[in-house]
């Protein structure tokens, strides 16, 4: 028959064991979001770029119920591949976009389904 | 400041207008440092489960910190943003798990058991492998430089991080209920409440920011994150004071040393928030200036403390050294008791013999032996009382005295003993008389027997320390405080202050003792005194000074008859 001291001790190392592996387990994690994130860019950015309301049915903000600063340019949305989006995108100062790979890039168009609170259609 | 660190000068923008960076370096460097610091201390000088589990939550808490802070400043590019981001629900849950290892052990003095880690690694693993996999943040948006979290992966967290809260206060409960002492109860509350609040701020600021960006029109939301983090401040405060008050964790700090380190790590923050350079300089030298005077103040105080310590184990050494004179006392007494026995029927058996002697019983003794046998009969008699002292002694100082008390005149007992003596002082040459000044007979409840002991040995010894004049002895009654007094006045040698303050202690003779009376033990005052208060009353002893003559005065209770 086992001491209850051993069983103990035993079940420490175990609990010491299951601690290691964690820790293992979240420096992994920390170095595949790395890879991913910082080396990779493998993550999707969301961004708005100027729209042409002649061309395309372009989202706006509704600034009827706003008081202050509101930007009323109307905007398409835009969801493309971190390593394929120029550094415009991320300064939200590109004068013009388009999306050249439909398959690294989506534009989405104002339509009923897709625009939110706060928004409006304009074309 | 971050001039040469900025990636993406919109998002710089973007982080101005929404909040001060000084702010940020405040409330999230300086609490993590502190926090660092405090718990490694503890760990240096206390390698147990406790203090590792301490040690765990403040380098995940500082992870968390430096994490969170890189998730701030967006400036330094969105793969920065996203990758400190997607990691601070995960540490977030690892030290939730922690808080609930340190209670756990803080209570019950183990680690956890088997069970309970196979239940938090069940747990936890979900959320790990989401953030392996990348699912719990959805995208970047670059408008407000911020990530996309998952909904779903982050009311998991919520859910996690409740789980563990619940099991805190479920252990505290359990620990409260079983603690014997009030100091056990007040140590696991203080314990928990500390670990509560610090783990409500952390899990309420994310969880009321997300209701305010989901639910409310309110401008910059996460602003409010950041408050999350003053609950670290909070707990060390806590654990500070049980450190302080019950020695926690075996640490003897001192209110002092937290107070300096308080005041300095605010003084550190300050540094975060200056306009111009001579302001930061000023800030400096106060920090250096309040260095060096709180640590002068902190070496003062700990030098008080050691004297105390150091003159508490010494009262400690002290009590433990009179208990064992006590005990040897004790010991004494009992060899002194058994010694006599051996003693007395020896000298019993001479003085009958001797006695029988003299009386004639085995015949006409010659003069040329009638002197020694006298010396023999003399020498043991005397040796016969200084037994009896002993063995006074002996029974005074184990409790084993017995007194059979009854009501008798003390009147009575008083003249008839003065009456007793009067030969033995005219034989001296000395004038003993009685003067009863009481109205009425004076009855007193108290042992015939030991009183009359007690007045003999005094009236002998002031006509021992008596060469020429008178031995007065008065009795009379203080109604008001219902007793008797029997006063023994003489005109002899007198007392010395230092004779008077050592006349009642054992083994205690005049200087000049042993040329009136080679005999006595130095016990008889001694055992006097401790019959009188046994039955009630005092014996006390006054004196102008060597040649001027003794008194001694007798106390007794009144009885309520004589009264």
């Amino acid at each position: 028959m086992q001491s209850i001291c051993l069983i103990q001790y035993r079940s420490m190392k175990h609990a010491n064991y299951l601690l290691l592996i964690f820790a293992i387990l979240i420096l992994v994690t920390g170095l595949t979001r790395y890879k991913d994130y910082v080396i990779a860019r493998n993550y999707v950015v969301y961004t708005n770029v100027p729209c042409d309301t002649e061309l395309n049915n372009c989202f706006q903000f509704d600034c009827s119920n706003l008081d202050g600063d509101c930007d009323e340019s109307p905007f398409t949305k835009i969801e493309i591949e971190a390593s394929k989006a120029p550094r415009c995108l991320f300064e939200n100062d590109c004068k013009t976009f388009f999306c050249t790979d439909e398959s690294m890039c989506t534009k989405l168009e104002c339509n009923d389904d897709t625009v939110e609170d706060g928004e409006l259609c304009v074309s | 400041m971050f001039d040469s660190l900025i990636y993406s000068q919109y998002c710089y923008d973007y982080l101005v207008a929404q909040i001060d960076p000084g702010l940020l370096f405040y409330t999230h460097i300086p609490t993590a440092i502190i926090a660092l610091i405090f718990s490694a201390i503890i760990f240096a000088k206390n390698r147990d489960t406790v203090s590792s589990s301490l040690l765990m939550i403040c380098f995940l808490f500082t992870l968390w910190a430096y994490l969170d802070l890189n998730a701030w400043l967006v400036f330094l590019g969105a793969e920065n943003t996203l990758f400190n981001w997607s990691l601070i629900d995960l540490i977030g849950i690892c030290i939730f798990f922690s808080s609930f290892r340190f209670i756990y052990t803080f209570h019950f003095s183990i680690d956890l058991s088997q069970k309970w880690y196979l239940v938090s690694c069940a747990i936890i693993l979900p959320a790990v492998l989401m953030t392996f996999l990348g699912l719990n943040i959805t995208g970047y948006n670059t408008i407000t430089c911020e990530a996309y979290e998952n909904q779903y992966s982050l009311y998991y967290t919520y859910f996690v991080q409740a789980s563990f809260i619940s099991a805190i206060l479920y252990v505290s409960l359990h620990k409260w209920r079983s603690a014997r002492t009030v100091a056990e109860r007040n140590k696991t509350l203080l314990a928990t409440s500390g670990m509560s609040i610090f783990l409500f701020f952390l899990f309420s600021a994310p969880f009321v920011v997300n209701l305010l960006s989901n639910y409310t029109s309110v401008e910059f939301p996460y602003n409010y994150e950041i408050y999350g983090l003053f609950g670290m401040p909070v707990l060390l405060g806590y654990l500070g004071y049980l450190i302080v008050k019950y020695q926690a964790f075996n640490l003897k700090l001192i209110s002092a040393q937290l107070l300096i380190v308080a005041l300095l790590s605010l003084e550190v923050a300050q540094l975060f928030f200056y306009s111009t350079r001579s302001e930061l300089y000023v800030k400096i030298a106060t920090l250096i200036f309040t260095s060096g005077f709180g640590y002068f103040l902190v070496r003062s105080v700990q030098r008080e403390i050691q004297e105390k310590e150091r003159n508490e184990r010494l009262a400690k050494d002290l009590s433990v050294a009179n208990e064992r004179l006590r005990e040897l006392d004790t010991l004494k007494s009992e060899f002194v008791s058994i010694a006599s026995h051996q003693l007395r029927s020896p000298i019993t058996a001479i003085r009958g013999y001797t006695s029988m002697l003299l009386d004639g019983s085995f015949g006409t003794i010659s003069e040329k032996l009638l002197l020694p046998i006298q010396r023999i009969e003399e020498s043991s008699r005397f040796m016969a009382l200084s037994v009896d002292d002993f063995l006074n002694v002996s029974r005074i100082e184990s409790g084993s005295m017995k007194y059979d008390t009854a009501i008798f005149s003390l009147s009575k007992t008083t003249s008839s003993l003065v009456d007793d003596l009067r030969a033995a002082a005219v034989k001296r040459g000395l004038i003993l008389t009685f003067k009863n000044e009481a109205s009425t007979d004076v009855l007193v409840k108290a042992d015939e027997g030991k009183v009359r002991q007690v007045l003999q040995n005094v009236i002998d010894n002031a006509m021992k320390y008596t060469p020429k004049g008178s031995v007065t002895v008065t009795l009379c009654t203080d109604l008001d405080k219902k007793r008797s007094v029997v006063a023994v006045v003489d005109t002899g040698v007198g007392m010395s202050k230092e004779t008077l303050n050592d006349l009642f202690g054992k083994f205690v003779r005049a200087k000049t003792a042993n040329t009136v009376n080679v005999y006595g033990t130095g016990l008889g005052l001694y055992i006097a005194r401790k019959m009188i208060m046994a039955m009630g009353g005092s014996l006390k002893a006054s004196s102008k000074g060597e040649g001027y003559g003794s008194t001694f005065v007798m106390e007794l209770p009144l009885t309520s008859t004589s009264a």
